[in-house]
């Protein structure tokens, strides 16, 4: 049997994809059939004992044929797989999403399907909680109005601001607007008729924006809408969970 | 801004006309995925996304107002009619279409949902709809999600027009069946009602056919490029708005000279032509979402077997998207309409849903459901647990074997966890850890299925313990109420009392 092997690199989409690609340098490498014994850290913890600690530098070449080589040999629907899996907050996503790879590279694009396998299904998992909570935010992020520009603040468990974008971009091409993870210190910054980009270690101080006229009028609507025969907090509670509503404003009781 | 909402009162309008409209079910922006011209604001996504949840748990994704909440009908369920006296308003065009904007580009709607009560006429009110929504197509440039709804007795050039600028439409039922309907609504007539549901339906297929699309139930995908070729020619022959209010004017008076419309190739022609519900521009896409529709639950004395059949007629003959139902919220105490002292039958509406989808998506029937026997649902037990326990020596069935419609049958297993383990088990033999990952729900599906030979555990394969397990784990009543209380107390005795429960005695 092989030497565990420990990949530490910088906790970030780059890093993790400089590590995978050096991974694959390694296993290739090795003599004796591989069996997962490589596994990737992102950031700091998990020391183990036992196995050989490398410390992986981001290179941004190898992120490209990394990225390169998954989207053209595997398909665009496993690169974003991938990616959102990537987004998540697990610490062995890395790990899972290395194995992911060595399988796909193997058994081909229809890898998805072979849900009995651990990593596989792991990915999957990983991958749709991201999907959903991605969902929810798509419908329950905030803009303000604040100047010539709609400001959104949130606090998502996975890493969302790299995956908000395509869709906001999309809807609103014609607006400047920045999204704003307050917890990673990410900006999601999109200028009206221009590409996006997203600037990480951020300090944005967005609570000076004061309060939107139209908050008024949505929050009345809201408050509106509820058939007080039909009452049920335990249903709204299960469907917007309180965690999200950090900067909903409408659904804040009247102080 | 504050000056401009008091200066025409948008405030109240929306407070008095979001009020009114809230009793209409629908509020799914799904069914149509449309990109963004790259320029404007909006898009749309298949899926629908959610905004927002209320108090009462219904989600919020379209703002859902009533144009006018002045109505000349009197129906006996609703807040609205003429003999209420209550606080009456209406939006201007440019006021839904300034809401509607200001809201999207906050993220706080997917679209809107524009219905109204009847003003002077059918027709007239028809018109006002297609009015508000030409201004929001074209003036404003809003390529988010419409749903309008289609009023009954309106005329069928104004309904297909308004479908080419609406992504969905829908015509309410109201009551399950004509007598129903007879009583509660006089001014409403079943064919009024059913004549624009058959001519959108007509559109719809015609326009899906045209851009090869078969399946009435599909998501649409649009491509982008024709579509905004269509909106810009919508537009293009409205340039001159003395047209449009010509042309509008013209269709109310109902004597249009066909020159005033024929401009850009959307050529009216006279009504009698068209009953057979052909489009005249079957190249541009008609309500791309699809058609759906709603009925009250509980006002009149329908069975819960009369309410699938219409809605598997609905599905089968209307090619219906959705069949929403509402649980009759009894506001203006009519003794013409059965009370509720219980307030809504929310089960019963809940018992509903769940018959819908195994209608629309695990190929029962509402034969095998219910029948004249046995014409209402199981108070304690969902409809498919229901029907498995009834059918007990159908199963258990092999997961590494059974096909797809078996799996669909089992009771835990749903369209996803059965696509999932088609898939999964041609690489693999598949045990009772890989499908719980897989998302079935072992605690209902135990009774049902086998893995590899081997039931999960050693359990009986009776008919009244299955069923006891199966109703212990549902508990609805904590599923709906938060504050069900009284309700919990009385569920207990309807147990007592329902037919299944004495089967179980006898």
């Amino acid at each position: 049997m092989g030497e565990e092997l420990i990949l530490r690199c910088e906790d970030s989409l780059e890093g993790i994809f400089t590590a995978i690609y050096d991974a694959f340098v390694y296993k290739n490498k090795m003599v004796h059939p591989y069996r997962d014994s490589i596994s990737i850290v992102p950031g700091e913890g998990s020391m183990s004992l036992f196995a050989q600690e490398i410390m992986v530098v981001t290179d941004e070449q190898k992120v490209e044929r990394t990225v390169y080589s998954i989207q053209t040999r595997l398909g665009f629907s496993v690169y974003d797989t991938l990616l959102r899996t990537l987004c998540h907050f697990d610490e062995n996503r890395a790990t899972m999403v290395l194995g992911y790879l060595v399988r796909a590279f193997s058994r081909g694009c229809d890898i998805s399907d072979h849900l009995a396998d651990p990593y596989v299904m792991r990915v999957m998992e990983l991958s749709r909680k991201v999907e959903n909570e991605r969902q929810k935010f798509y419908g329950f992020l905030r803009f303000r109005e604040a100047g010539n520009v709609l400001v959104a603040r949130m606090e998502p468990k996975c890493n969302l601001a790299p995956l908000m974008m395509e869709h906001f971009t999309d809807r609103f091409p014609n607006e400047n607007f920045i999204i704003y993870d307050e917890k990673r210190r990410i900006a999601a910054v999109h200028e009206a008729f221009h590409s996006s980009v997203l600037v990480a270690g951020v300090e944005l101080d967005l609570e000076q924006y004061g309060k939107d006229a139209f908050e008024a009028l949505w929050k009345q609507y809201v408050s509106t809408m509820e058939i007080g025969q039909r009452h049920n907090e335990h249903c709204q509670n299960t469907m917007m969970p309180k965690w999200y509503r950090k900067y909903m404003f409408e659904t804040e009781k009247k102080t | 801004m504050a000056g401009i909402m008091q200066a025409d009162g948008l405030m109240e309008k929306l407070t008095v006309l979001s009020d009114a409209a809230k009793y209409d079910v629908a509020c799914t922006s799904s069914g149509v995925q449309r990109g963004g011209d790259g320029k404007h604001t909006g898009n749309t996504s298949a899926c629908g996304i959610c905004h927002t949840f209320a108090g009462d748990g219904r989600c919020i994704s379209l703002l859902k107002i009533l144009l006018s909440n002045e109505c000349v009908y009197d129906c006996k369920y609703c807040v609205n009619r003429v003999s209420n006296d209550i606080k009456r308003a209406s939006f201007t065009p440019e006021e839904v279409c300034r809401l509607t904007m200001e809201f999207y580009r906050r993220n706080y709607i997917e679209g809107l949902f524009l219905s109204s009560g009847i003003i002077q006429s059918p027709d007239h009110t028809m018109g006002l709809l297609y009015e508000t929504l030409f201004l929001l197509r074209s003036k404003y440039q809003f390529h988010g999600y419409i749903h309008v709804k289609g009023i009954p007795g309106a005329s069928a050039e104004v309904v297909e027009m308004v479908g080419y600028l609406a992504d969905r439409m829908s015509v309410n039922l109201e009551m399950p069946t004509a007598e129903g309907l007879r009583t509660a609504a006089p001014n409403k007539v079943r064919k009024n009602i059913l004549f624009p549901m058959r001519q959108i339906q007509n559109g719809i297929k015609e326009s899906r056919q045209y851009h090869g699309i078969s399946s009435m139930k599909s998501r649409m995908y649009i491509d982008e490029k024709s579509y905004y070729e269509q909106m810009a020619q919508i537009r293009d022959s409205y340039e001159r708005l003395q047209d449009y209010q010509s042309g509008i004017k013209a269709i109310r008076e109902k004597n249009a000279p066909k020159t005033a419309l024929t401009d850009g190739g959307l050529e009216i022609t006279p009504s009698e032509n068209r009953t057979s519900g052909g489009l005249t521009r079957p190249d541009r896409y008609f309500v791309p979402a699809g058609q759906s529709t709603q009925m009250i639950i509980g006002a009149t004395g329908e069975t819960d077997y009369q309410i699938i059949s219409v809605t598997e007629a609905l599905y089968q003959r209307f090619e219906m998207k959705r069949v929403f139902y509402s649980a009759f919220v009894n506001i203006n105490q009519d003794s013409a309409l059965l009370q509720t002292p219980q307030g809504p039958p929310l089960l019963r509406e809940h018992r509903l849903y769940q018959a819908d989808f195994l209608l629309r998506f695990y190929g029962f029937r509402a034969d095998e459901l219910l029948s004249e026997e046995n014409p209402n649902f199981n108070e304690q037990i969902d409809p498919k647990c229901d029907w498995a326990v009834n059918h007990l020596e159908l199963f258990p069935v092999e997961i590494n074997q059974a096909d797809y419609y078996t799996l669909l049958r089992v009771p835990g297993i749903g369209t996803k966890s059965a696509r999932r383990i088609l898939a999964a088990r041609r690489n693999a033999k598949l045990g009772f850890e890989d499908i719980k990952k897989m998302g079935v729900v072992l605690k209902r599906a135990l009774y049902f299925i086998t893995c590899q030979g081997h039931m999960l555990y050693h359990t009986k394969l009776e008919k009244d313990y299955i069923t006891r397990q199966l109703a212990y784990e549902e508990n609805p009543v904590h599923l709906l109420l938060s504050d069900g209380s009284s309700q919990s107390y009385k569920q207990l005795s309807l147990f007592e009392e329902s037919p299944f429960y004495q089967a179980l005695q006898g």
